[in-house]
């Protein structure tokens, strides 16, 4: 058997079955999240500097304009949740 | 925890231990991290997939995995499903659907994968991979199964979900066919359940309400909502803009049925937010 590809974007998936996200479907969500993800290597300090860029990036200033604001809220609150639990992983 | 090649035998090697305690023989199957699944099996949806040992087809006896989605606890949770199969795939060559995967989804989705990752971590995956609004019919039809093989489990116990899997796919179609009849299973063994298994299914299985979904924007404002609470003052608590918030009452009221507002649409007259706060989810915006 050869060895599988594990990336970033496994490891966040594994830390997510650590604390309950209120989205509806954790494969959508974390592919939304993909190109921040994929390139990041599968050890939980890397993955902790990626979602550092991700919660500053989902940062919003001012009013929620739109459903994507709305979403970008939601989830930089599912991000500090699952932060919290990434060494869990490695 | 790291999905080598150890951990998934090491896991492999779990579930034929409890699967035989329950008295169902899994012969040792071989495990595969491949790229893609080769046709006709490459038209599936599904991330793992069970060749029986004696199989005539372009690929050998054993758990197929595709690299890609191949990650901790979610690879285990799957081989442990797909372990249910191979336990009677080796009678019968016949495809596996229908209520074997119900009682896959029971025993080995959920009983076993609760007594090798604990209960909140088995809780999570079998909620974030098959509680979602399905936008693929063959998911609707694994959770439909599920609920059939639940029934089997809360009637017989899991000693006579064991006894019919120990009948092979036979019996397991013959145990559709019945529910298909509308007559309910028996079986003559007394009923033994296990207590975390049911509280799994009752809490999962049947209490769970998949489509209690809602858009980001509704998510958000249902925060803000309570009853007798003006919309224009919820929609300046949550600092949305007004026709936004508007819409996101509307869907609210309408669609996810957790509020009821005045005729005139300036008021919330009930409001249920606060009760199902943890169980309105959000969908993903593309």
């Amino acid at each position: 058997m050869t060895e599988p590809a594990l990336n970033g974007t496994a490891y966040l998936f594994a830390a997510f079955y650590h604390i309950d996200g209120q989205f509806s479907h954790l494969r959508k969500f974390v592919h939304y999240f993909h190109n921040y993800l994929d390139k990041t290597p599968f050890d939980c300090k890397s993955v902790v500097n990626t979602i550092g860029k991700i919660r500053d990036d989902l940062r919003l200033t001012g009013e929620v304009r739109s459903d994507v604001d709305a979403f970008k809220y939601l989830a930089s609150e599912e991000f500090e949740k699952v932060s919290l639990v990434l060494p869990q992983v490695g | 925890m790291v999905p080598t090649e150890s951990l998934l035998h090491k896991t492999c090697y779990f579930g034929i231990t409890e699967l035989r305690s329950l008295g169902i023989y899994v012969p040792q199957p071989e495990i595969h991290v491949i790229d893609n699944f080769p046709p006709p099996y490459d038209t599936s949806p599904v991330s793992a997939l069970t060749i029986g040992p004696n199989a005539d087809t372009i690929l050998k006896g054993g758990l197929y995995f595709l690299r890609n989605d191949v990650r901790p606890y979610y690879s285990s949770f799957l081989l442990l499903h797909e372990l249910v199969h191979y336990a009677v795939a080796d009678r019968d060559r016949n495809i596996a659907r229908g209520l074997e995967e119900g009682i896959a989804e029971v025993v080995g989705s959920l009983y076993l994968a609760y007594k090798y990752m604990g209960t909140s971590v088995a809780r999570r995956i079998f909620t974030y991979n098959r509680l979602f609004e399905a936008d693929h019919t063959l998911w609707d039809l694994y959770l439909d199964y599920t609920r059939q093989a639940a029934s089997l489990y809360l009637l017989t116990g899991l000693n006579g979900v064991a006894n019919v899997l120990q009948g092979g796919r036979g019996q397991i179609k013959a145990v559709e066919k019945a529910y298909s009849l509308g007559t309910l299973p028996s079986s003559p063994l007394i009923p033994e359940w296990d207590s975390e298994l049911t509280k799994l299914v009752h809490s999962l299985v049947l209490g769970y309400v998949p489509h209690m979904v809602v858009s980001p924007m509704a998510k958000y404002l249902s925060r803000f909502v309570r009853a007798n609470l003006s919309v224009r003052n919820i929609i300046r608590s949550a600092g949305v803009e007004e026709h936004l918030g508007e819409r996101a009452l509307v869907e609210l009221a309408e669609s996810a049925r957790v509020i009821a507002l005045s005729p005139d649409l300036t008021l919330v007259t009930h409001s249920d937010c606060e009760l199902v706060q943890p169980s309105l989810r959000y969908s993903t915006p593309g």
